[in-house]
C-alpha cells in the first residue's frame, strides 16, 4: 500500500525551514539594534542611543524597584551619566512571536572606581519605523554570581607546574572555573572569546608574604621611621582596616590573585570573608597576630598585632587563641639578640608553639633570618620560613631539616632594599622612585611615599642607612647564595615580598622580588612555579588555585611577552582573570587608582 | 510473487525511496544552519521521525522480499543515525 509519509515529512520540514528563516530574520534585526545600543553607550552618543528606543508613553524601564513607563522621562535622564566602561557579554536573543524578540546580556559596568555587574534585558518590537527597544532594564547580580562563560583562544599556556609552554592553546572558563585548557581544548559555539594570539598565560601570581596591616611606607612602621606626629598610628591603622580594598585592587592589577597575610591585627583574619565574592580582590589567607619573641611596642591600645611569646604557656595560649579566631597559620616573629635575647632563650617557647599548632592542625610559619633561629624553627616543625637566612650559609643540617619537614622557604630578598631606599630618600630630601609599571598603586599610598622627601631631618638617618645597607649587602651576598643551595637541594621555594613594609608596595613589589630570585640563579620557569603552584601549596590553597587545570579557579595572568624567557616579562600585564572575571590592565588600573573606591 | 506483484512493489518502493531520499537530503543540507539558529531540538525531532519511518520502510521491503530496497533504506538509516550522533556531540 503506497503512502506519502516521506512526502509529508519533506513538506513539514520545508515549512519549518520557512518559519525558522522568518524568526532568524527577526533575531538578526534585534541583534543589530542590540549592538547599536551598546555601541551608542560606548560612544556616548545620546542621539543614536535614544533613536533605538520606542518613542512612546508605553516604553518600559524595569529595575530593582519595579517598572516605570514613558519615553519622555527616559530621554530626560539619558546621557547624564555614561559609564566609564561597559562590557556586554553572553548576549542571548529569543523570538517570542513574529515581530517581537526578547534578549538579555551580562553586563559589567564601571563608573569611576565603582563596578557593577548583572543582567540587562531588552524587548525588541518591529514598528513602522523599524525595530525598536520597547523595554529596557538591568538588575545587579548578587555577590558571588559567576561571570559569564568565556574562552581565551590562541594563547601560549604556562600552567604553573613547570612543564613546557603549550603554544596555540585555548582555555574555556565556566562558572568561574577552568573547564578545559590546552591545545585540544575545544571552544563551544556561542561563547565569548578573547583572541589572545601573541599573549602568554600563567596562573595568577601569588605573593605568599604580605601584610595588610602595613602601608608600604613609614606610617605603618613607625618603629623604623617615626612619622607619628604627622601620621598618627591609630589613624593609619584605622584607615587600613576600613579600606583594605586599596591593596586588594593593587594586587589584582599587578597580576597577583592570591596573597598570604602572615601577620597583622585581628581584623586581617576577616579579610578572606570580606573579599570572598569580590573578583577585584585576591584570595586572602591570613595568620592574624604574630607571636613575637620580642615584646614589641607596635600595637594599638585595644588591639595587638604582636603577642609576646615570653614562655611556653604564652605560646600555647596564643596558638589556641589564633585557632579559635580562625587563623589559617601561626606566625612566630623569631627575633634574637645575642646579648639580651639569645636563640636558646626562646627555643622552648617556639617548640611549644609548634606542638600546639600541630594539635590545632594549622601550619607554623616562622620569621627567621639567622641560621641558628631558622634551625630552631625547623626543629619546632615550621612548615614555612619567611625571609632568607642571611647571617651565614645554610648547612646540610638546615637542608635536611627543611626537607624532612616539607618546609617551604620564602626568600623575600628585596624588602630590606625598600628600607634603604626610604632612608636614603629622607636623607636626600628627594621622593623615592616607585616601581609600579602598570599604574596599580592608589594615589594615597603614592602621596605618602613621596612624603619621604619632607620627613623632618632632625631624625638621624646616617645610622639607619648604614644598618639597612649592611643588611642589603648580606642579602646580596649570603641570602642569594643560600637560595641557590636550597633550589639545588630541591627545597620548595615560594615567592613572597613582605609587602606593606616601606617601599615594598602591595602588588607591584612582586616583580622585583621575582627578578631577584632569577638573578640569584633560579630559571624563569622555576620562578613562575614558585610564584604560582608552590606558593599555593604553602598557603594550603593548591586544591583551588595555583595551576591552570580543569576544575581550578580561573585565576589567570595574561602578559605580552614570554615569562619563561625572563621573569621581567611578568611585568607586561595585559589582562587579569580572577574567578573567571576578565579585565584589561587599563580597567584594572582605573579601578585600583580611583580614590572613591567602593568599600567591600 | 507474480510479475504483477513485482511491478507493483517496484513502483511503490521506488516512489517511497525517492521521497525518503529527498527528505533526508533536505534535512542534511539544512542541519548546520538550523543548529546555528538554535533549532537543535526540532532538527532532532525531524531526524527521529525520519529514522522511524525509514525503519518501517526497510522492514516492509524485507517482508515483501525486496532485498535491494531494504539495503537502500538501510543506507538512508545509516546516514540519518550518523547525523543524529553528530548533533548530539555538538
Amino acid at each position: 500500500m503506497h503512502t506519502d509519509t516521506f512526502s509529508r515529512l519533506f513538506v513539514g520540514f520545508t515549512l519549518f525551514l520557512a518559519v525558522t528563516a522568518l524568526r532568524a530574520d527577526d533575531v538578526t534585526a534585534a541583534r543589530t539594534v542590540f549592538d547599536q545600543n551598546i555601541d551608542a553607550i560606548h560612544r556616548r552618543d545620546r542621539a543614536a542611543y535614544l533613536a533605538l528606543y520606542l518613542h512612546s508613553p508605553k516604553l518600559v524601564r524595569s529595575g530593582a524597584d519595579g517598572l516605570t513607563t514613558g519615553f519622555d522621562d527616559f530621554a530626560k535622564g539619558a546621557g547624564e551619566n555614561w559609564p566609564d566602561a561597559l562590557d556586554a557579554d553572553d548576549i542571548r536573543l529569543t523570538p517570542v512571536q513574529p515581530g517581537i524578540v526578547y534578549g538579555t546580556y551580562r553586563y559589567r559596568v564601571r563608573y569611576g572606581g565603582e563596578e557593577h555587574s548583572g543582567v540587562s534585558e531588552r524587548l525588541f518590537i518591529k514598528t513602522a519605523d523599524g525595530w525598536k527597544i520597547a523595554l529596557t532594564g538591568a538588575i545587579d547580580a548578587p555577590p558571588g554570581t559567576p561571570p559569564p562563560p568565556r574562552a581565551i583562544a590562541h594563547v601560549t599556556l604556562i600552567d604553573g607546574r613547570g612543564v613546557a609552554p603549550v603554544t596555540n592553546a585555548n582555555i574555556v572558563i565556566r562558572n568561574g572555573k577552568i573547564d578545559c585548557a590546552g591545545a585540544d581544548c575545544a571552544i563551544p559555539n556561542g561563547i565569548d572569546v578573547l583572541d589572545a594570539k601573541g599573549l602568554f598565560v600563567t596562573p595568577g601570581l601569588i605573593d605568599a608574604h604580605v601584610h595588610f596591616s602595613q602601608t608600604g611606607w613609614a606610617d605603618g612602621r613607625p618603629d623604623a621611621l617615626d612619622v607619628r606626629a604627622t601620621h598618627p598610628y591609630e589613624r593609619v591603622e584605622g584607615e587600613l582596616k576600613t579600606n583594605p580594598q586599596r591593596f586588594a585592587r593593587s594586587f589584582l592589577c599587578s597580576g597577583v590573585t592570591s596573597v598570604f597575610d602572615v601577620g597583622g591585627y585581628p581584623w586581617t583574619l576577616q579579610l578572606a570573608e570580606r573579599f570572598a565574592n569580590d573578583t577585584l580582590a585576591p584570595h586572602v589567607v591570613a595568620a592574624g597576630p604574630l607571636l613575637s619573641t620580642l615584646d614589641h611596642w607596635l600595637n594599638l591600645p585595644a588591639e595587638r598585632q604582636f603577642i609576646h611569646l615570653k614562655d611556653e604557656e604564652s605560646g600555647r595560649a596564643g596558638v589556641r587563641y589564633l585557632a579559635a579566631q580562625g587563623a589559617k597559620a601561626v606566625k612566630v616573629w623569631y627575633i634574637v639578640d645575642p646579648a639580651n635575647l639569645p636563640v636558646e632563650a626562646s627555643a622552648a617557647a617556639v617548640n611549644a608553639v609548634g606542638d600546639e599548632a600541630r594539635k590545632s592542625k594549622i601550619p607554623l610559619i616562622v620569621h627567621a633570618t639567622g641560621l641558628a633561629e631558622a634551625k630552631a624553627a625547623l626543629r619546632a616543625g615550621a612548615k614555612v620560613l619567611v625571609h632568607s637566612v642571611d647571617d651565614q650559609p645554610v648547612d646540610d643540617e638546615f637542608i635536611a631539616l627543611a626537607k624532612q619537614n616539607g618546609t617551604t622557604i620564602i626568600p623575600t630578598l628585596t624588602v630590606v632594599g625598600g628600607y634603604l631606599r626610604m632612608f636614603q630618600a629622607v636623607a636626600d630630601r628627594k621622593p623615592p622612585a616607585v616601581d609600579d609599571p602598570n599604574r596599580c598603586v592608589h594615589p594615597s599610598i603614592l602621596a605618602n611615599v613621596a612624603e619621604s622627601a619632607t620627613v623632618p631631618t632632625a631624625i638621624n638617618m646616617a645610622q639607619r642607612i648604614e644598618r639597612a645597607r649592611g643588611r642589603t649587602d648580606r642579602v646580596e651576598r649570603v641570602a642569594r647564595e643560600n637560595l641557590q643551595k636550597l633550589v639545588a637541594a630541591g627545597v620548595p621555594i615560594a615567592t613572597g615580598t613582605d609587602a606593606g613594609n616601606p617601599l615594598t608596595l602591595h602588588g607591584p613589589s612582586i616583580y622585583a622580588e621575582m627578578e631577584a630570585m632569577q638573578a640569584a640563579g633560579m630559571t624563569p620557569m622555576q620562578v613562575i612555579v614558585s610564584s604560582t603552584s608552590v606558593a599555593a601549596k604553602a598557603m594550603g590553597i593548591d586544591d583551588m588555585t595555583g595551576t591552570i587545570e580543569k576544575g581550578k579557579e580561573a585565576d589567570l595572568l595574561l602578559v605580552g611577552a614570554d615569562p619563561s624567557a625572563g621573569a621581567a616579562n611578568l611585568r607586561k600585564v595585559r589582562y587579569v582573570v580572577r574567578a573567571g572575571a576578565l579585565r584589561s590592565i587599563d580597567e584594572l588600573s582605573a579601578l585600583a587608582r580611583n580614590p572613591q573606591q567602593a568599600k567591600p | 510473487m507474480t510479475a504483477e506483484d513485482s511491478r507493483a512493489n517496484f513502483a511503490y518502493f521506488s516512489a517511497e525511496y525517492a521521497q525518503a531520499l529527498q527528505a533526508l537530503t533536505a534535512i542534511e543540507n539544512q542541519s548546520s544552519t538550523l543548529l546555528l539558529l538554535g533549532s537543535t531540538e526540532e532538527l532532532r525531532t525531524f531526524i527521529d521521525q525520519f529514522i522511524a519511518m525509514a525503519s518501517r520502510a526497510k522492514a516492509e521491503a524485507e517482508d515483501r522480499e525486496e532485498p535491494d530496497f531494504a539495503e537502500w533504506f538501510n543506507e538512508l538509516l545509516t546516514r540519518a543515525e550518523a547525523l543524529r550522533v553528530e548533533i548530539a556531540q555538538r
